[in-house]
């Protein structure tokens, strides 16, 4: 399944590579990657990225995300293949 | 205006902090200057490791976050294994490392290092300061992060210019993050559904886990299993939270947990999971689980419900405030023919060893620290066979007096563990109950205990092994027993050694001990074994204990990997 993450996150350095970090780090790879401030307001980023891979393992990938104190809000939708 | 090093000596200050572990370098020149007229103590370890293990004793101990200062590249790079045992047990600390000038970064300077990089994986959140005017706030931010929630270590890297610089900027009074808002309050909704979920169960069982101590929820905690008489298992980083002599404990369950335990989690009804994280060490095979239960869990951490085990009921929320609202919704109850089967299985099989034998046994020597002690001491220990029997014949009654890397399993943890818990406890007989392979990681920082008059017990069940792997290899790899020989003699051909003069096991720890200043003590005979322990209590100095035991003792019962909690392997009769 690809799962297509969206991450609103602190426009911080480092930020991204905590993200990119925690899902790479589990054996998962990152097929797109998107990542740009947002409009409303540039302290804070939009990542988008896409997936593929388990869902129950990408369901606790995404819980682990929140977690992140940099981390604000995490989406995961599920593309049907 | 304040310099940088006079924001990070503000920032510990407003923690309330009062004490401070590390080790300085060229790179925090700036803020040990400050160290020098601030009004913390200041113990200063022999390696960072050191440093970061005996914060985070202290920690453990006091509930209080633990603290380190360490300089840039080495010093920053010996930290991690401190970290990543405090971040695999959730302890509260805030570690500040510095870092060469920020305009040198990335130019493999001297004593560089990526710590932010490197640290990242090891730490619940980490810094790196590159604005002067952002430290207050950063420093504020780290103990906020480091205590709440689900606590962790924070790593702070502050360049040495940005030490030096000044700032205007002066710390919050609240701290207030977007992305991080832990639960406190649980559910009211699915409080209640746990509330109903107890009174229907014929065969609850509580499985409790460190972060009640965390939270200090053992009354809590204790209070709801005697209404309900539910009987209670803890995990390793729970034991203490329910007094062990209580006839409602099951005591530990697991891997190496007692026959009862696992029996009782196998066949419950319900489970109750009360800030535990269902750890592989703890379920064995997930698919043969606890299967003829329902299960509740209770969690600060949203991302530990349902990582292994799937829950029926789970409630995210501080333990503390989720049993308080709880125990009124709960009735009394009773469940007799439960609690007969459970005293059934604790006769079938108690833990046991051999007391007839002319040899010193490790279980023995565990269960007269408990009885010397009066089973009022902090226990701490390193890893191995040794850790758990300390989990097994010690009873442990109260939270924060037993300190063991459950998450990581460091070796080398006890012994600055224990001097941190000292000095965080200064009342309380410490004793760090080690192997042979585990005392040499970290024996240097005894000096430190000898230096600030820190009274540890340091009780040595040599082996003369690496015991833990041996006896894997005994079970597992057909008795090949690689690398796992400390002893001078019996060794594999490949690793052989000299000839040795004698047969005495190097290094001598007692020689060793009074090279540090402390007092070194050998049993070698079943007889002095209490008169040891009692003098080394009695003794207001450390004392190093090294008990010659019987080499080849195995651990039971055992879970061996990927079995059913049910399939334990016990002694062979």
């Amino acid at each position: 399944m690809k799962h297509i993450i969206t991450a609103i996150v602190q426009n911080q350095p480092g930020v991204l590579a905590r993200v990119v970090g925690l899902i790479s780090g589990r054996g998962f790879n990152i097929e797109k990657l998107h990542v740009e401030p947002t409009e409303d307001n540039p302290e804070v980023s939009c990542i988008v990225m896409t997936v593929p891979g388990d869902d129950r393992v990408l369901e606790q990938v995404t819980k682990q995300l929140r977690k992140q104190v940099d981390i604000i809000k995490v989406t995961d939708k599920t593309e049907k293949e | 205006m304040r310099t940088g090093a006079e924001c990070v000596m503000e920032g510990f200050e407003r923690a309330g902090v009062k004490e401070i572990f590390g080790l300085p370098g060229g790179a925090v020149l700036d803020i040990f200057s400050h160290l020098y007229h601030a009004p913390f103590k200041f113990i200063l370890a022999r390696h960072e490791q050191g440093a970061v293990h005996m914060a985070d004793g202290y920690a453990r101990v006091t509930g209080k976050c633990g603290c380190c200062i360490v300089t840039s590249g080495p010093g920053a790079t010996n930290t991690i294994t401190g970290l990543a045992t405090a971040n695999m047990d959730g302890i509260p600390l805030v570690c500040v490392t510095g870092q060469v000038p920020l305009a040198m970064i990335g130019n493999d300077s001297f004593q560089e290092a990526d710590t932010i990089g490197i640290t990242r994986g090891a730490t619940k959140h980490n810094y790196l300061v590159k604005n002067v005017d952002a430290l207050p706030q950063i420093m504020a931010e780290a103990f906020h992060i480091a205590t709440t929630g689900r606590p962790g270590p924070v790593v702070i890297d502050i360049p040495k210019d940005i030490q030096q610089a000044s700032t205007s900027a002066t710390p919050p009074d609240t701290v207030q993050l977007k992305g991080y808002k832990p639960t406190i309050k649980g559910h009211a909704g699915q409080i209640s559904r746990l509330a109903k979920a107890i009174a229907q169960a014929e065969r609850p069982v509580l499985y409790v886990g460190g972060g009640v101590i965390a939270a200090d929820a053992a009354e809590e905690l204790t209070e709801l299993a005697h209404k309900a008489n539910m009987p209670v298992t803890t995990t390793l980083m729970g034991l203490g939270a329910f007094p062990e002599t209580d006839p409602l404990a099951l005591r530990m369950l697991g891997m190496h947990g007692t026959y009862a335990a696992n029996m009782a989690v196998t066949h419950c009804d319900l489970l109750i999971a009360v800030a535990a994280r269902f750890d592989d060490r703890v379920t064995g095979k997930i698919s043969t689980f606890s299967t003829k239960s329902r299960k509740a869990h209770i969690d600060i951490d949203p991302s530990a419900i349902g990582k292994s085990v799937l829950v029926d009921i789970p409630v995210v929320g501080d333990v503390k405030s989720v049993l308080q609202d709880l125990l009124p919704k709960v009735q009394p109850d009773e469940h007799p023919d439960w609690l007969d089967q459970i005293r059934a299985w604790q006769n079938e099989r108690p833990l046991d060893y051999d007391r007839g034998t002319p040899d010193i046994l490790p279980q023995h020597v565990i269960e007269e620290v408990y009885k010397v002690s009066g089973g009022d001491a902090v226990i701490v220990t390193e890893v191995g066979q040794h850790q758990m029997w300390a989990a097994h014949f010690y009873k442990y009654t109260k939270p924060r007096t037993f300190l063991s890397s459950g998450g990581l399993g460091t070796m080398g943890y006890g012994l600055p563990a224990a001097i941190g818990a000292q000095l965080g406890a200064p009342d309380k007989t410490i004793v760090d109950i080690a192997g042979d392979g585990s005392i040499q990681m970290n024996f240097q920082e005894l000096v430190v205990a000898v230096e600030h008059n820190l009274p540890i017990n340091v009780v040595i069940l040599n082996n003369q092994r690496l015991g833990m792997v041996r006896q894997w290899q005994d079970m597992f790899y057909k008795g090949e027993h690689a690398a796992t020989v400390l002893g001078q003699t019996g060794r594999p051909s490949n690793e052989e050694t000299r000839e040795p003069e004698n047969e005495k096991y190097l290094p001598d720890f007692v020689k060793l001990a009074e090279a540090h200043g402390a007092v070194g003590m050998r049993v070698e005979s079943k007889d002095n074994l209490v008169p040891a322990l009692t003098k080394a209590f009695e003794t207001p100095r450390p004392v190093v204990v090294e008990c010659m035991v019987l080499p080849d003792e195995n651990l039971y019962p055992m879970v061996p990997a990927g079995a059913s909690l049910e399939d334990m392997v016990h002694k062979a009769t």
